[in-house]
């Protein structure tokens, strides 16, 4: 086998044949690393190569086999992570200055369970520092360049875990989902996103952002590939008091159910919204005629509070986020600024260890959770949240899946938002509902955009949204939809 | 709107110290980001709890057993300064 054809195999096909024999560990990260060599200059998806310790073991895989022990469901499967998971002996940094040179003592439960199923960790990939944007600009390192252009941003948080994966530099990534982190960068990139239920898989060792919001969940290039990944992940961790302690199902059997009799919900009043691009609006609009060609049937839904959730979110995911950052002072890890005192100390280690963005959010959290600030704001967020999550439960009463874009674009120019935040952050608009509820959701490719003078061709995403723990029926509506289609089949010009 | 002197106040609760350039840049990012986070005071949330997550069998509290924990090298070893098998901080009490 070639290593273009090894770099377009699923991830169950990767480990079967490692498993078989018919290729080893060694050959197909040799194929995916040789793709990484190709593609890295001009995407910059990875902060860390972790080449030396990959080769030690695909090596010891390969051995395994030889030597006639078990090998897992993702043997020899070549994935990176979002530099916010923690990996034990790596580096890891969640893309932020305060921690350079955090080289962790513990394993996170992410990197536990993918190594424990026989996944080769390739590096670790560039985001947002601490998950805190949508463009991956919001970074002391090089902003990462999307495959399908390089001059338009890959998305955000989560924009070295989407572009990698685009560009087949690993054969599937892990990202972070606190308000659309997994999805929008997925639907920039054109790939597949997953964020799981709130609880359903471990936050243990994925360094916080909003703790109320936060969930792990895979870039894939398939919907399959993004079941494996969460079959593999899925279940209660004891290291985290938030994972649900519900029974795993099969999601590889749930992507056969097929779309007949789903009911997918649409909320129109959401698509009324003055920054949607008519080719995303376009675009979305025949991705419901696919599900309904499948035998799925529409129905309109109301989300009353829904024109809140932005707002909702920024004073939420501040407040957290100002008390969760709390921690980087310089006393225990990471590098620290000297100062005359302790107080100069942690002012001096924060003000040179965080960049603008999250000073900002750090200084807004603040804002919201002061004496004057709480009731107006955090409290009142928190009231309104709850409004929120009531809206979807009722909604969900009347269908199965609700199916909205991703994004309002096909995409940013990178430096587009530079210096307006509120514009950044007006594009998680239809993704935050999803984290603020708790519920399942999905990006999946829809298409591109038609190449123009102003605008390239760039991937469009349609996001499908499910109750808590309902992750079969998203990931049959899902593969339903993939099945009918060839949008995923699409590959950047990068790649 | 927010006052490059609020600005600094917030960034003293907060553990930052920022320059006069960073504190009138944020001062001006932060007012058009509050008066958008303004909308929801008109929301009717009368009898409307403060969100929780919903509780979750089987999670939360577990039983109390000790078991095997980083070894203290390893825990302190990414520590910026150790003395002594502790975390060495600059002197904050007076003697």
């Amino acid at each position: 086998m070639t290593p273009e054809s090894i770099v377009e195999l699923s991830l169950r096909a990767i480990a079967a044949h490692v498993r078989e024999g018919s290729l080893r560990a060694t050959e197909v990260l040799g194929a995916f690393e040789a793709r990484a060599d190709a593609t890295e200059p001009r995407v910059g998806a990875y902060l860390l190569r972790a080449s030396a310790t990959a080769a030690e073991a695909a090596e010891a895989i390969d051995r395994t086999r030889r030597e006639g022990g078990e090998l897992g469901p993702l043997a020899g499967v070549p994935i990176g992570l979002k530099d916010l998971f923690v990996t034990e002996g790596l580096l890891t940094r969640a893309g932020s200055r305060i921690l350079e040179g955090w080289v962790p003592p513990y394993q996170g439960t992410h990197a536990a369970r993918l190594l424990r199923a026989g996944a080769v960790i390739t590096g670790k990939l560039a985001m947002d520092e601490f998950a805190m944007g949508s463009s991956s600009e919001n970074t002391p390192y090089a902003p990462v360049r999307n495959p399908w252009h390089p001059q338009y941003v890959p998305g955000g948080s989560s924009g070295g875990s989407a572009a990698a994966v685009a560009a087949g530099s690993c054969a599937a990534s892990l990202g972070s989902d606190t308000g659309g982190s997994v999805r929008q960068p997925a639907s920039f990139c054109g790939v597949v996103g997953l964020k799981p239920s709130y609880g359903r898989v471990s936050r243990h060792g994925m360094i916080a952002f909003a703790s109320s919001l936060d969930q792990a969940g895979p870039l894939t290039r398939n919907v399959r590939d993004a079941a494996a990944l969460l079959q593999v992940l899925a279940g209660p961790d004891p290291l985290d008091a938030t994972s649900v302690d519900a029974p795993v199902p099969d999601y590889l059997a749930a992507c056969e159910r097929g779309a007949s009799g789903l009911r997918v919900g649409v909320h129109r009043a959401a698509l009324e919204h003055e920054g949607l691009d008519p080719e995303v609006a376009a675009a979305f609009e025949r991705a419901l005629e696919v599900l309904r060609d499948a035998g799925a049937s529409l129905h309109d839904v109301e989300l009353p509070h829904a024109q809140h959730a932005v707002a909702t979110y920024y004073v939420l995911c501040t407040a957290e986020a100002a008390s969760n950052l709390a921690r980087y002072d310089g006393v225990r890890y990471g590098p620290r600024a000297a100062g005359a005192s302790l107080r100069e100390t942690y002012e001096a280690t924060r003000e040179a260890g965080f960049s603008a963005e999250v000073k900002r959010r750090i200084l807004l959290g603040t804002y919201v959770l002061r004496k004057d600030g709480y009731a107006a704001y955090y409290g009142q967020a928190q009231r309104v949240r709850r409004l929120i999550a009531r809206d979807y439960a009722a909604a969900f009463e009347g269908c199965d899946v609700i199916a909205s874009p991703t994004a309002p674009v096909p995409g940013m120019r990178l430096g587009a938002h530079e210096h307006d935040p509120l514009a950044m952050y007006l594009g998680d608009v239809f993704t935050i509902g999803a984290n603020l509820a708790g519920l399942a959701g999905i990006s999946v490719p829809a298409g591109l955009s038609t190449p123009s003078e102003a605008r390239p061709a760039l991937p469009i995403g349609l996001q499908l949204m499910a109750p808590p723990l309902a992750e079969p029926t998203l990931l049959a509506a899902a593969a339903a939809h993939e099945d009918a289609t060839e949008h995923h089949r699409l590959r950047p010009p990068l790649a | 709107m927010v006052s490059r002197r609020e600005c600094h106040q917030l960034a003293a609760l907060a553990r930052l110290s920022l320059d006069e350039e960073e504190a009138e840049r944020f001062a001006a990012q932060l007012g058009p980001i509050l008066a958008y986070l303004e909308q929801l005071r008109a929301v009717d949330t009368t009898g409307v709890a403060e969100h929780l997550p919903p509780a979750q069998p089987g999670s939360g509290l577990r039983e109390d057993v000790a078991g095997p924990s980083l070894p203290r090298e390893r825990a302190l070893a990414t520590a910026p300064d150790v003395r002594e098998h502790q975390v060495a901080v600059p002197k904050f009490m007076e003697d």
